[in-house]
């Protein structure tokens, strides 16, 4: 079996539209995972009772970055999130049949399922769960989602994230995030790794996040994305699809002035708070509004 | 009679939550039988229960098949009621008028109906019992699946029921259209056996369960655990460093235990032993290993999931250690680039880590404790001011570097690693890494004068600090540990024999951060920790209330002996026979108090100025006055400050009991003359004052 970076997530892909999920391509708006992606957060909500959805999700952490010299920090890494609602009765099997389909099989491994809570504060959700070990190394994240924006989820959606990077570290055995064969193609026929793809962006975004950020453009952008998110919930009939483009900008925004270290312990909290009045907002807009077509 | 067998099987339940949770179940069941009259209290501890990750089993037996016919009475209307009152009551009961029974109550004469009720069967009783169990299981957090509304730990996925060796029908409605029929098929390990297997009791569960590799049974997990590890130790000349919780944690995250040895790469073994222990168990639940000397060697314990298998084994050990390899990395990394800088130079950074609010940031705290320590020193026998104070000023510097960001339960011990790493004298340095401690009632103090210091005046900073902006514990409330913080200091000051004025130590903190005085409720939350403590360790009640003086914080230790003193020797006849003098003396002083309110003062007020009650001896009538009198003169007014020399205070003041005996058996207070009744007042004032420096005795109970 194909174990290169690419064949990873294709055959994650392929696995999971097998077992009938949507399989989406990423959101095309920096987020800090694919919890953020609304083919999770809002649908996770409504209006559909079965949803089941796959994609890859590039995802930004702004602090995570180490200028390309830490083997396996990154600012910018992928995720692979699968959602199933409601979760199924076999949650457990079919996630570890992906992993067989991967590559990674579970009867030569020692997997654990060690407790994991999952909490975002910023999105108002929490969720139960663990996250999955092979042979000591945590894989993935397992979560039954109980609550999203502030509401309750029925029925509970079950929400599988793999860090796309470290399972692929863990199955070619590598040590060094930027040494990963990304293609499967030998380097002298033009193969390309990890790093010849990503090390310089690693470099320049640390650099851009932790320097060079102009805070108080970020500021400005920050309060700019919060009036139009209040704005667009605010009309009638509200939007919040695009409200909710708004709180996902905000979101990153609130990372970025993070990592540039200009937030205080307090102001920090002020921030995670506006954040999630946002969420909070175009959580509720879209459940009233997916709820009126239905019953229509 | 009856066996009943109950089996949750579901995903896997967090480790931390096993025990309470099998404990519950097996009393819920259990009591919940023998509240039905199902079993008797008797045979409470033949309950037998297991459980695993994704198990959980309750044994019981000697059930009776059915519930005994009860009958019930009920109330009807009163005697005088209308006919009419008294129909519906008979008809809602289904039975004649001429069934009705009178019968006096206190609120008047009333119709009763004696009802029989019929004793349900075990068969209808259990399947209730179960729904409430499973609708009311007390998780400390659980979550709904698929479209439940009823909520467990995981998601359940069956219920095996099992009466006299066979199924139980019923089942549990989950709601949303989810139920769980129950059943008795059991399945072992989900790795390596698919099929299920009839269940019949729950031993033969067990050995069943055993044999499809599951030892249900923690205690088995946890022996087999603890004697492979040893054996593997054992047979590299090593020992098993113990960890009670990691071993603990690890019984509830496998089914079969496995135990593998892997090895750590020599470049990681420049790392402290704290930091390659705390890293192994923290992030990956490895067991270390070290050698004779106590020093950490290059191997780690993993506890895999599964049967032994020597191929997979050699594929999960070289995956664990990789994991570890890049664990450690980081760890390698942060202990070469925190060294880089100096501890003081981290210091500068501490202004960027709010301290609390209102109580600015660490690098005031530092700044103040470098200043208390050096007023605290003062009174720290063969402790060096200047290197108490130093330590204080970088006792802080470790918590921003990466290490201590990354493992904060190495705060202090990493800061006394860069401290040695950069030179600095050994007693800074131990002051540095020890003055977290003690961080309980049992954990170690810290080991120099200088170490006591640094935590003195870390803690004392805290508590003066958190009490001026009005936090304080509130019953099981303590967010900040105050309660630990006053108990470290009670201990240093007892077990070190620390003689210090905290009310002054207070003032100066409170004045470091810029009050005008200390909160007034710190000193009485000091003394009331004090008599906690004191009781803990067995001291009666009566005792500490009667030596502990609230809020009086001058000198704790000397508070402490004289408790241990009193306690002593109120076992002892010198004790005894001063209680009785105190007694006879006292009881005299209130009664004729009450009787003349107007000319003698207050009794316990007075006591406060016995030494400057005048007697007139040319007014003693009787030898025993001028005995009595004389003696009282003799004994000293210092009680000691150690325990040792307040037990002879306590020994000397016992010869009072001879001259009070016979004051009392010779001479009548009470005479005519006002003066001398007054003087002979006076001189039992005198001896009550006396006794009371020791303690006070009104409140010994015996």
């Amino acid at each position: 079996m194909q174990t290169d970076f690419q064949s990873i997530f294709l055959n994650l892909q392929t696995y999971w539209a097998k077992q009938g999920c949507v399989i989406l391509q990423p959101y095309d708006m920096e987020v800090g995972a694919g919890t953020f992606h609304p083919a999770t957060t809002l649908r996770s909500l409504g209006p559909d009772f079965h949803w089941k959805v796959a994609y890859v999700q590039p995802s930004r952490r702004p602090n995570d970055g180490r200028y390309a010299e830490n083997p396996n920090r990154l600012q910018h890494y992928y995720q692979f999130q699968t959602i199933i609602k409601p979760s199924p009765e076999n949650a457990q099997d079919l996630y570890l049949g992906s992993l067989q389909a991967i590559g990674l099989d579970v009867h030569k491994h020692d997997i654990r399922f060690v407790e994991d809570d999952w909490e975002s504060p910023t999105l108002g959700a929490w969720g139960l769960g663990w996250e999955v070990w092979c042979d000591g190394m945590e894989v993935s994240q397992f979560t039954y989602f109980q609550q999203v924006g502030g509401i309750e989820c029925h029925p509970v959606p079950l929400e599988l994230t793999y860090g796309l990077e470290r399972l692929a570290m863990f199955i070619q055995e590598i040590e060094t995030v930027y040494d990963l064969d990304w293609d499967g193609v030998p380097t002298h026929r033009g193969g390309k790794k990890y790093g010849d793809i990503f090390k310089l962006a690693e470099k320049e975004f640390s650099t851009w996040n932790f320097e060079l950020a102009d805070t108080s453009i970020l500021f400005s952008h920050f309060n700019d994305a919060e009036t139009e998110c209040a704005h667009l919930l605010s009309v009638e009939p509200a939007l919040p699809l695009p409200a909710y483009d708004q709180c996902m900008k905000a979101s990153h925004l609130f990372n970025l002035l993070d990592a540039r270290g200009v937030l205080s312990v307090t102001e920090r909290q002020n921030y995670i708070g506006r954040v999630r009045q946002l969420s909070k907002g175009c959580c509720e807009a879209w459940v009233a509004k997916t709820r009126e077509s239905n019953s229509e | 009679m009856s066996e009943l067998f109950v089996e949750f099987i579901c995903e896997e339940i967090p480790a931390r939550m096993q025990k309470n949770a099998i404990n519950h179940m097996a009393k819920f069941l259990t009591s919940s039988l023998i509240e039905a009259g199902l079993l008797d209290v008797a045979f409470v501890n033949d309950t037998k229960s297991a459980i695993g990750p994704r198990h959980m089993a309750v044994g019981l037996s000697s059930l009776r098949k059915k519930q005994s016919d009860r009958v019930i009475e009920k109330r009807g209307p009163k005697i005088d009621a209308s006919q009419q009152a008294i129909e519906g009551f008979c008809k809602s009961n289904g039975i004649s008028p001429t069934h009705l029974v009178r019968k006096n109550t206190s609120k008047g004469v009333f119709y009763f109906a004696e009802l029989k009720e019929k004793g349900k069967t075990i068969k209808t009783f259990i399947p209730e019992i179960i729904y409430k169990l499973v609708s009311e299981f007390p998780w400390p957090k659980s979550q709904r699946w698929g479209t439940s509304r009823v909520s467990w730990v995981r998601p359940l996925h069956y219920i095996n029921v099992v009466l006299d060796s066979e199924v139980l029908p019923g089942s549990v409605d989950l709601g949303g259209d989810m139920s769980i029929n129950f059943n008795n098929v059991g399945y072992g390990h989900s790795f390596h056996h698919k099929d299920g297997f009839k269940i019949f009791g729950f031993d033969s569960y067990i050995s069943k369960m055993r044999d499809l590799d599951v030892l249900v049974d923690v205690q088995e997990r946890r022996s087999k655990i603890l004697k492979n590890a040893t054996n593997i130790a054992e047979q590299k000349g090593l020992e098993l460093v113990g960890d009670d919780s990691l071993l603990e944690e690890v019984c509830g995250l496998v089914e079969y235990p496995n135990v593998l040895c892997g090895e750590i790469d020599s470049k990681f073994m420049c790392l402290p032993d704290e930091v390659l222990v705390t890293s192994m168990r923290v992030h990956q639940k490895y067991f270390a290993l070290k050698n004779k000397d106590g020093k950490i060697e290059p191997y780690f314990l993993v506890v895999a999931n599964r049967k032994p298998n020597k191929k997979i084994d050699s594929i999960i050990v070289k995956g664990n250690e990789r994991v570890l390899r890049a664990r450690l990395s980081d760890a390698l990394f942060f202990w070469e680039s925190d060294q880089v800088k100096s501890l003081k130079a981290h210091r500068e950074k501490l202004g960027s880590i709010m301290f609390y609010a209102g109580l600015g940031q660490v690098s005031d705290k530092v700044d103040r404790m470098e200043e208390l320590a050096a007023s605290i020193a003062k009174f720290i026998p063969g402790c060096s001011q200047f290197d108490a104070s130093q330590a204080a000023s970088l006792s802080k510097s470790d918590l921003v570097t990466g290490m201590v960001g990354e493992f904060p339960e190495l705060q202090g011990i990493m800061g006394g690693y860069y401290a040695s790493a950069q030179s600095i004298v050994e007693s800074q340095t131990l002051a540095i890494r020890d003055h977290y401690l003690p961080k309980g009632g049992e954990d170690r103090l810290p080991e120099t004068a200088e170490g006591i210091v640094v935590s003195m005046a870390d803690k004392i900073d805290t508590l003066v600090g958190f009490f001026a902006v009005n936090v304080r514990p509130t019953g099981s409330k303590d967010p900040f540990a105050l309660r630990r913080a006053a108990l470290g200091i009670l201990r240093m000051i007892e077990e070190r024999a620390i003689q210090i004025p905290l009310d002054q130590i207070f003032e100066k903190a409170a004045d470091l951060y810029g009050f005008k005085k200390v909160d007034d409720e710190l000193a009485t939350f000091i003394t009331e920790r004090l008599k906690v403590r004191l009781k803990d360790n067995g001291i009666s009640y009566d005792v500490v209330s009667a030596a502990i003086i609230d809020a009086d914080i001058q000198n704790i230790y000397n508070q402490i002996e004289k408790v241990k003193a009193l306690e002593e020797m109120l076992k002892k006849p010198s004790g005894v026979k001063l209680l009785e003098s105190w007694r006879r003396a006292a009881n005299m002083l209130v009664a004729e108090t009450k009787k003349f309110k107007t000319e003698v003062n207050s009794f316990y007020s007075s006591l406060q100025f016995a030494d400057e009650i005048a007697i007139d001896e040319s007014l003693f009538k009787f030898p025993a006055e001028m005995k009595l009198f004389k003696i009282v003169a003799t004994l000293p007014n210092e009680v000691g400050e150690t325990q040792k020399q307040i037990c002879q205070t306590i020994q000397q003041y016992s010869s009072l009991y001879e001259p009070i005996t016979e004051f009392f058996e010779t001479v009548i207070v009470n005479d005519n003359d006002k003066k001398i009744r007054n003087n002979r007042l006076n001189l039992l004032k005198i001896v009550c004052g006396k006794i009371n420096l020791i303690a006070d005795f009104d409140k010994i109970e015996r």
